[in-house]
This record gives C-alpha cells, sequence and structure tokens, in this order.
C-alpha cells in the first residue's frame, strides 16, 4: 500500500484536539444544551480516530463501530433533550448550577 | 512541498477547530448549534478523506441533518438561547483550572500520538480468503471440504465458489461428488492447501489427463483496494487437457481487439495447467485464446466453429469492459455441450471483496458478523423512544380528581361526596319548607 499523503498521526491528533475542545465546553458552560453539544463534539472526535485507525489498519470494523456510536448518539441526544425539556419545564433554566435538588 | 490532499486536511482541520472554539463561546445558544454543523461537515469530509464515504453520508445526514435539528428544535422551542449573564461566576477558579487541566490532557496525548510511530507500524496480515473453481468439462457438481468442514456445496462446472476465509494456515481439501458422504472411495481429489495471510485463492479444479483425474490449480492474487493503479490484472489458466498422446499443448493469448492492426500477444506458451497474469489498461478487449503459433489463423478464424481442439480456440470477448484497478481471472477450459468440443473462456472477477469503507462493505459486515450486536442498537433506540416519550408526558390529573383532593386536603373539611350530599339535603330541606 502507498504510504497516505495525510499521516494517520495528524487526524489522531486533530481528533485529539477536537476532544479537548470539547471537554473544554463540559467543564466551563453551564447551559445544559451547550454541554450535550460538546459531549457531542467529543463523541466525533473518538469517531474521528477509529476511521482514522481504520485506515491505518486497513479494518472496516472500525467503521461498523462508529456506525454504532452515532446510533447510541442519536439515542442519547433524544433522551438527554427530553430530560432537558422536562427540566426547564419545572425550573424554567437550563443552567446546570439550578439543579441542586440532591446537593447535600 | 504540500501536497493538495495535505493542503486540504490543514484547511478543513483548521475550520472544525476554529468551529468548535466559536461553539464554546458563543453567547447564543442557537450560534452554537449553528458552528457546530460546521463541524460535523468539517469531520464528515474527514471521513471522506479516510476512504470512508458511506459514513461522510451519515455523519452528514445523521449528525448534522437530524441530530443537529433536534438540538435547534429543542433550543427555539423553549426560548433557551439566551445565556444568563451569571453564568460560571459561581466558582471564578473553574476557567482556569479547566484551561490547565485540559491543556495538560491535550500534551500528554499529543505527545503520546507523536511518539507512537502509528504510522510506521505495520498492520496484522488479513485472514485469508480462497474459492474453488469448477473447470473439469462435463463432470457433475461437487462439493468441497476443508478439514472434514463442508465449505462448498453444489459446485457446478463453469462456476466459482463464493469466498471463503479462513485462519492462515495448512489445511487438507477434500473434492466429492455433490452430496455424497466424505468417504475414501468418494474423494476425488485430496490436496493438502496451504493459506497465507492477506491471501486471495482461487483453486480451479482442472481435469488431470495425466494421472486421469482431478487437479486443483493454485491461483492468487490480490489487488490492493488503497492502492489506486490505472490497469487491470487478468490472470489466465490454461485448463484444457492435451490431446492423448501429447505432453505439450501450449496456447497464446493475444489483443485482436482491432482487426487491422497486428495482433499483440499478451501471454506466450502456457502449458495445461499452468496460470499467469498479465495487466492492461482499462477499457473494451476482445482476447483471443489459441494453440501457440496460430495467431494468423486464429484471427482469419476469427468467430469459425470449427471443430479441432486446437485451432477454434478462439473465444471473443466482446464488449468486456475491464475497469481499472480489478482483477479478473480467465479459465480457458472446454465446452462440451452438444456433443462437440470447444475451448471456452470463463470470466470471473479475481477479488469480489467490495470496497474498504463502501456501503456494500459495510453492509456485509452489518448482516454478518455485526447482526447480534446491529439488533441491539436497534432495541436501543426503541427503547430510548419509548423512554423520550415517558418522559416527555404531561401527567394531567382528571379535574373531577384534583378538586376531591384539594377539599379532602384541609383538615375537618368534608369529601366532594359528603359535600354534594350536604347540598342536596340542603335543598332538599329548603324546598320541604
Amino acid at each position: 500500500m502507498d504510504k497516505p499523503e495525510v499521516a494517520t498521526e495528524l487526524f489522531v491528533l486533530l481528533s485529539a484536539v477536537l476532544f479537548t475542545l470539547g471537554s473544554m465546553g463540559v467543564l466551563l458552560r453551564r447551559n445544559a444544551i451547550l454541554i450535550f453539544m460538546s459531549i457531542e463534539l467529543m463523541l466525533n472526535s473518538a469517531n474521528l480516530a477509529l476511521v482514522a485507525f481504520a485506515r491505518q489498519w486497513n479494518q472496516s470494523d472500525a467503521h461498523l463501530m462508529v456506525f454504532f456510536v452515532m446510533t447510541v448518539a442519536a439515542a442519547e441526544v433524544a433522551v438527554g433533550l427530553a430530560l432537558i425539556v422536562t427540566i426547564y419545564r419545572t425550573k424554567q433554566s437550563t443552567d446546570v448550577d439550578d439543579l441542586h435538588a440532591l446537593q447535600g | 512541498m504540500v501536497g493538495t490532499e495535505l493542503a486540504l486536511f490543514i484547511m478543513i482541520g483548521a475550520l472544525s477547530i476554529l468551529a468548535a472554539v466559536m461553539m464554546l463561546i458563543s453567547e447564543n445558544a442557537v450560534h452554537s448549534a449553528l458552528f457546530l454543523i460546521v463541524n460535523f461537515a468539517c469531520v464528515a469530509f474527514m471521513y471522506l478523506m479516510l476512504n470512508a464515504p458511506f459514513l461522510f453520508a451519515v455523519q452528514i445526514t445523521v449528525y448534522a441533518g437530524a441530530i443537529m435539528v433536534l438540538f435547534l428544535f429543542v433550543i427555539m422551542l423553549m426560548g433557551a438561547e439566551r445565556v444568563l449573564p451569571q453564568e460560571t461566576q459561581r466558582f471564578p477558579w473553574l476557567a482556569p483550572a479547566t484551561l490547565g487541566v485540559t491543556m495538560a490532557l491535550l500534551f500528554v496525548a499529543g505527545l503520546a500520538i507523536i511518539q507512537s510511530d502509528i504510522d510506521t507500524s505495520e498492520p496484522e496480515p488479513a485472514d485469508p480468503i480462497f474459492r474453488f473453481v469448477h473447470a473439469v468439462a462435463g463432470a457433475d457438481a461437487v462439493d468441497v471440504y476443508i478439514d472434514g468442514e463442508k465449505v462448498v456445496s453444489d459446485l457446478i462446472y463453469r462456476e466459482a465458489s463464493d469466498f471463503e476465509d479462513f485462519p492462515a494456515g495448512s489445511y487438507t481439501a477434500q473434492v466429492v461428488p455433490h452430496e455424497s458422504e466424505l468417504v475414501p472411495e468418494n474423494i476425488v481429489l485430496e490436496t493438502s492447501v496451504f493459506l497465507a495471510g492477506n491471501g486471495v485463492i482461487s483453486y480451479v479444479l482442472t481435469a488431470d489427463t495425466a494421472n486421469g483425474g482431478v487437479q486443483a490449480l493454485q491461483v492468487e492474487g490480490r489487488i490492493d483496494p488503497n492502492d489506486e493503479k490505472d490497469f487491470a490484472r487478468l490472470t489466465v489458466v490454461h485448463a484444457i487437457p492435451c490431446a492423448a498422446g501429447t505432453t505439450s499443448c501450449p496456447i497464446e493469448v493475444a489483443d485482436i481487439t482491432e482487426p487491422g492492426k497486428d495482433p499483440q500477444v499478451l501471454v506466450k506458451s502456457l502449458e495445461y495447467g499452468q496460470a499467469t497474469h498479465f495487466e492492461v489498461k482499462e477499457g473494451e478487449y476482445t482476447l483471443a485464446a489459441y494453440a501457440q503459433g496460430d495467431v494468423r489463423a486464429a484471427i482469419d478464424e476469427r468467430g469459425d466453429t470449427d471443430e479441432k481442439l486446437n485451432l477454434d480456440a478462439l473465444v471473443q470477448v466482446e464488449e468486456k469492459v475491464i475497469d481499472q484497478n480489478t482483477g479478473v481471472l480467465w479459465v480457458v477450459t472446454q465446452d462440451t455441450t452438444g456433443g462437440i468440443v470447444r475451448p471456452k473462456i470463463l470470466w470471473f472477477a479475481l477479488d469480489n471483496n467490495p470496497d474498504f469503507g463502501s456501503a456494500e462493505g459495510i453492509g456485509q459486515l452489518l448482516f454478518t458478523d455485526y447482526l447480534l450486536p446491529f439488533e441491539v442498537i436497534g432495541l436501543l433506540l426503541l427503547t430510548a423512544m419509548v423512554g423520550v416519550i415517558v418522559l416527555t408526558k404531561q401527567h394531567e390529573t382528571p379535574k373531577k380528581e384534583r378538586f376531591r383532593r384539594r377539599m379532602a386536603n384541609v383538615p375537618g373539611n368534608p369529601t366532594v361526596e359528603e359535600y354534594v350530599q350536604s347540598m342536596r339535603k340542603n335543598a332538599a330541606d329548603s324546598s320541604g319548607d
């Protein structure tokens, strides 16, 4: 196999940068919807790394893995957004700092 | 000098990082969602660069399409796009701490990636795949056993079995007539086969005139789907047994696509039982197989149905389009239909593996090796759907019940029934007066 022009390392590095940005979003933002979007960003960066390694090892199985991750992400988004909508109905806010009913 | 692909990667990668940062710092949740869509589109483009066209389509339709529409829908439905001004003021140390921790994470991850030498490591060889091609003219259908396990059933003349994959190693292959027991007296051919990693092997069953039996010719070939080539590889197998009493009956294969031009001989002196391969550019070809040295006769008798075995060995593959970067297996064998023995070319794709990352390849994996996980995921989606409906359902209490509860909640108050009864009694009393 010819050496690909863009090295796998570069894709994995990009994936690491995106993952870091996503984790920063989860930690810094207090809006529940934005936290959710950051989680999506992290899932996507993991997918990117999977696809990069799939090319590296010439294994299509990782593509299946990405497909499954996308499906799980879709289910997770649906349930998560439903939770946010329900919380918004009672609290009139999506700020996670307002949700301290279980605080000790 | 930066290549086109690398330049594209740098541009799209920078755009995806920029979109992610903008998503993080946007004041408006709708803007954040739109920036996230840009980021997803960039990642989809990366999938395209990584030979994953199916995932590219799924990323655009499912992620950037369905999921982000759901996000925007919820944001706009709740009117929650405005961000509260006192956000993140509760813990003033949180922002610098987060920055420090995530940057440390990125540094460690980057160091690990750069030091890991991913690009220089070699992948494990894939399991070899193999198949059997039945080229014994006039013989009945056969079954093939590998180490006692039936892998090919009812293989008839001129057909090739599907590719099977086995771990690399040595095996014993046994060929028996179709639907007969695997006992020594039934075995037509027993041969040991060695399957090496990454191999794509076709075993062509041909008649063995020397020993009066069947023999298996091993034809190897692998076209690396990632290795873009502008030619196709043709493998030719000579499977016409020599006439009785002769030991040498070589054939040639020539390109006679253009009748006016001199034929271009592609394969010279291919003996019975031998296989060879050559490379051609993509295009339409008319190829002729004929007894060695008979190229003029072959062209002169083009299309002639001469019964002599060696002379009419002319088989035209009309308008056979050969795509680039593919492999083709040709078995030159005999056609005995109608009592006339004529040469016949069997045409098979050498490697029918779908392209890496194509929808076909993913579908094949999904419905073979990953059927159970696929169904579990489907079940998960169904459960999630039911869960969402349950979560967002408004629990409306019936009016009457609510009224009764309120009446009963105050200690000493009568319940609804008592209240109604007392009202009725009052009414009756007053009318009685």
